[in-house]
């Protein structure tokens, strides 16, 4: 049977789904399936339930029918679902010539990262989150793939545009790159570091060139994960001892066999490629069923990496809490409204947020109007690409709830429209030094007008100025839910006269 | 041919072809509107025929030429001056067709039409094989029609499928929200529903729809406008009246905000800057949608509590009489708000003294 056919068609399918629901997900298009990849990742889901301290079936039922079919199937996830991988399949070469084992005293650092990672997540941190290989994936699409996708659509369309007769054939297809989800309403998106995550994929297609798929095999903290629970499985490749001739290819082919091996055998690394099947030219390599037994490790990870992996946990702990950032001192954190945040006495604790969010991106792409952007350290090292509302960028729109609707781990809550509009998430200020009627007596009430709280957060006081009536804008701390349109579209260029901090609370 | 068309003869096309455009664009542009050959009438006089030209030649005045009507009191006048609602294909016009109508009555979709009947009919400003840009006023996303923050979906749909009957060849409607997606604010105001099947196209924008051109005003001498606003052949304006913090009231003449671009810095000088637009995009036919009227926190409201019942369509060809009209149901005179007192210094239209026609179903 042409298992290597079928696994590219699986592959290929899984990595076109997994673009199209990214694509797709939008305001208009949240909950269930459009965070599906996310809710199949066993290491999100164990790090999260770690970090809570329970086992959040509703969330990640995906993730335990991914570790069953592992326990039954090993780790073909890596050689037939994960778009990481397949993409790293892809920009590898093909069949290398010769094997090339550079980076080899890396291969146990799997292990070691997901110690790390497993470790910190008991403690509340999920930040080692970004190396999770779908988080990766989706993070990258959301913010410098699809993108970049669209500016290049715009682009090409005011190209063509010029071109009279051809505007309406222009009109026409933004229409379909609209419907796909591929030039977002508003325009092509903006992110923050989106040239910082399309950098870190490149450099794991890089590291191909060290040996095919070096991340997957040597890197991946899913990898190791999945490694972990396949050594159980039942399913192994078998070498025909009569038909062998011992020529070595399988061994060559094969991604994961340790260099010098002369020819395949079962290891739990395997991720059922299926090359060495295609490939034998006897015809030799199959697969096999066999009694469940414990298959080795290519790399026994051993007590090594493990402790390796705690004693860096515990480093990364204290140096972390260290660091003046851990205090969380910029007022700029707007957490999107329904945010896991406690806050009291104008102290915020965001401990359960952080043990929650995944840095997948999702809640960045269904903001519709942009505005949900990943942090950088600002927050505190620990926090770093969790979602942050950068009003000036866009604000949080008063009848969208679509970042709880497709948050995978309840980091973001799902909250009722009504919930929603009552939830504070900041609160607006206005700068008297640069507002247009306080500081140039002119007349300006765009944010009274902008603020969509029905009886207003922002009223308008009449008030004698140089002998003519002027209007102020004054905000009602009790009525502001800090969602930022007023700062949005304050027309005080660059840095605006009212802006939103992070909510105040006595 | 293509397999043989070297680097070179491929660039002196391409040459060729940059020189073609750049002939192209130097044969000028958009032809700059001014206000002197436009066909509004001077403010002072009362009876002139509508912008569109009209069947009407010799205006003889017959019907109420109605006075400023007093703030407290809305026009509750019965008498129904033309009921030229029957037979509404009229080969044979009338002499004195009103110029502005106003419809009351518990069904919106008739009152639209009666209103529009009353001053010509359709006709009398979608020509066959005319394109037709609707402008409804969809301010925010998130706002179902009861909270009288969006021009009502019956109004506009009753407006596009009077278009289609009057032979129109493509029915566009475009407005740009200032909070929320296009898309959904379509949506939330029930209008994308009420226009399935109508085959309306609904624009969404994009920088390249928009064009820079030179403003005739008073303030504004230049400011970018939607181009489909400015090259369609109709442009109905169908406003909701509603309260508006700044502006007093948004209706028409404000309602033409929708078109243009950076929105936030028509602010400074508000109510000159909406009259100097008003010289650039004219409303051939405005439908005041005030089926429900929103009488404070505007413009987005959300309360219901704000939302009065008013059971009214106004309709005109002059933006400034339509809008005067429609200040008096919220007890306002003309005089009051800034842009339609400007708008008729302007000689942008005549804010009383039209023949008024009423209409109650």
């Amino acid at each position: 049977m042409a298992w290597r056919k079928l696994r590219i068609a699986s592959q290929a399918i899984f990595f076109t789904l997994f673009l199209a629901l990214g694509v797709k997900a939008s305001q208009s298009f949240t909950g269930a399936p459009w965070n599906l990849f996310p809710r199949f990742d066993p290491l999100a889901a164990l790090s999260v339930s770690l970090g809570v301290k329970r086992l959040l079936w509703v969330s990640f039922w995906g993730a335990a029918l991914t570790l069953g079919l592992t326990l039954l199937l090993g780790r073909a996830f890596c050689g037939w679902v994960c778009p990481l991988g397949a993409f790293l399949d892809w920009t590898s070469r093909p069949i290398p010539r010769k094997r090339r084992d550079r980076g080899f005293y890396l291969f146990h650092a799997s292990f070691f990262l997901l110690t790390f990672t497993l470790a910190l997540s008991l403690a509340g941190k999920l930040w080692p989150l970004f190396l999770d290989p779908i988080t990766i994936a989706q993070r990258t699409l959301v913010a410098s793939i699809h993108p970049a996708v669209g500016w290049l659509l715009r682009a090409a369309g005011d190209a063509f545009y010029f071109i009279r007769p051809l505007q309406e054939f222009v009109d026409l297809a933004d229409r379909v790159w609209r419907w796909v989800g591929l030039l977002p309403q508003g325009g092509p998106r903006l992110y923050r570091f989106s040239l910082f995550f399309l950098a870190f994929l490149s450099l794991l297609a890089f590291l191909n060139r060290l040996a095919p798929r070096f991340w997957c095999r040597a890197l991946c903290p899913l990898g190791a994960l999945l490694t972990l629970v396949g050594r159980f499985s039942p399913i192994t490749v078998k070498v025909d001892e009569e038909a062998c001739t011992q020529c070595g290819l399988c061994a060559d082919l094969c991604p994961i066999l340790p260099f010098g091996a002369d020819r395949v055998d079962s290891r739990a690394d395997c991720w059922r490629c299926a090359d060495c099947i295609a490939f034998c030219p006897e015809k030799a390599v199959s697969f096999a069923w066999a009694k469940p037994y414990l298959q080795p490790l290519t790399f026994n990870p051993s007590r090594r990496a493990f402790l390796g992996g705690l004693l860096g946990a515990g480093a990364a702990l204290l140096i972390a809490r260290s660091d003046t950032l851990s205090r969380r001192n910029s007022p700029n954190i707007l957490r999107p409204p329904g945010a896991k945040v406690k806050l009291s006495l104008g102290k915020y604790d965001e401990s359960e947020f952080l043990s929650r969010c995944i840095r997948c991106g999702l809640c960045w792409k269904v903001c519709p109007t942009n505005g949900l952007q990943p942090v950088g350290i600002e927050a505190g090292i620990e926090s770093f690409w969790t979602p942050i509302l950068i009003p000036r960028i866009g604000y949080c729109d008063y009848g969208c709830t679509a970042c709880g609707e497709i948050c995978p781990t309840g980091a973001i809550e799902r909250l009722s429209l009504e919930e929603k509009r009552r939830k504070k998430i900041g609160l607006a200020y206005i700068d008297q030094k640069r507002c247009i009627p306080y500081s140039l007596h002119l007349p300006c009430t765009v944010c009274e007008e902008m603020c969509p709280v029905p009886e207003k957060a922002i009223i308008l006081e009449e008030r004698e100025i140089e002998g003519k009536a002027l209007l102020f804008p004054k905000v009602l701390p009790e009525r502001c839910i800090g969602c930022g349109i007023c700062e949005n579209k304050c027309p005080v260029p660059d840095e605006a006269a009212i802006r939103v901090y992070a909510p105040f609370v006595v | 041919m293509l397999e043989k068309c070297s680097r070179r003869e491929f660039l002196k096309y391409l040459l060729g072809w940059a020189a073609a455009l750049f002939l192209e664009g130097c044969m000028g542009k958009t032809p700059v509107p001014t206000l002197s050959p436009t066909p509004t009438m001077p403010p002072t006089s009362t009876f002139t025929p509508t912008p569109k030209p009209s069947p009407t030649s010799t205006p003889t005045p017959i019907l109420t030429p109605s006075p400023e009507p007093s703030p407290t009191s809305t026009p509750t006048l019965t008498s129904t001056p033309t009921p030229t609602l029957a037979p509404s294909p009229t080969p044979t016009p009338l002499p004195p067709r009103a110029e502005i109508a106003i419809a009351r009555g518990k069904d919106w979709e008739a009152i639209t039409r009666a209103a529009i009947e009353a001053i010509g009919g359709m006709k009398a400003f979608v020509k066959p094989g005319d394109t037709v840009l609707l402008k409804p006023n969809i301010c925010t996303a998130g706002r179902p029609p009861e909270y009288a923050a969006t021009s009502h979906p019956i109004v506009v749909a009753t407006v596009a499928k009077m278009c289609w009957e009057a032979g129109a060849k493509r029915v566009l409607l475009f407005d740009l929200p200032f909070s929320g997606t296009q898309e959904a604010a379509y949506k939330d105001s029930g209008i994308a529903d009420a226009v399935k099947g109508l085959d309306v196209e609904l624009l969404f924008a994009s920088p390249r729809h928009y064009e820079r051109i030179p403003v005739p005003g008073r303030d504004l001498k230049e400011w970018t406008f939607l181009r489909q606003a400015l090259e369609a052949d109709v442009f109905i304006n169908i406003p909701i009246a509603k309260h508006h913090s700044e502006a007093g009231l948004t209706l028409g003449m404000k309602n033409v905000m929708g078109v243009i671009q950076d929105r936030p810095f028509m602010h400074w000088n508000l109510h000159q800057r909406i009259a100097d637009l008003n010289t650039v995009v004219r409303s051939h036919l405005v439908v005041v949608d005030a089926t429900r009227i929103l009488v404070a926190h505007g413009p987005q409201g959300g309360r219901l509590e704000d939302v009065r019942i008013t059971d009214t369509v106004i309709a005109s060809a002059d933006v400034v009489a339509a809008d005067a009209l429609a200040a008096t149901l919220f007890g306002r005179s003309w005089r009051d708000i800034g842009y339609i007192r400007i708008g008729a210094e302007m000689g942008l239209g005549v804010p009383e003294g039209r023949r008024l026609a009423e209409v109650v179903l």
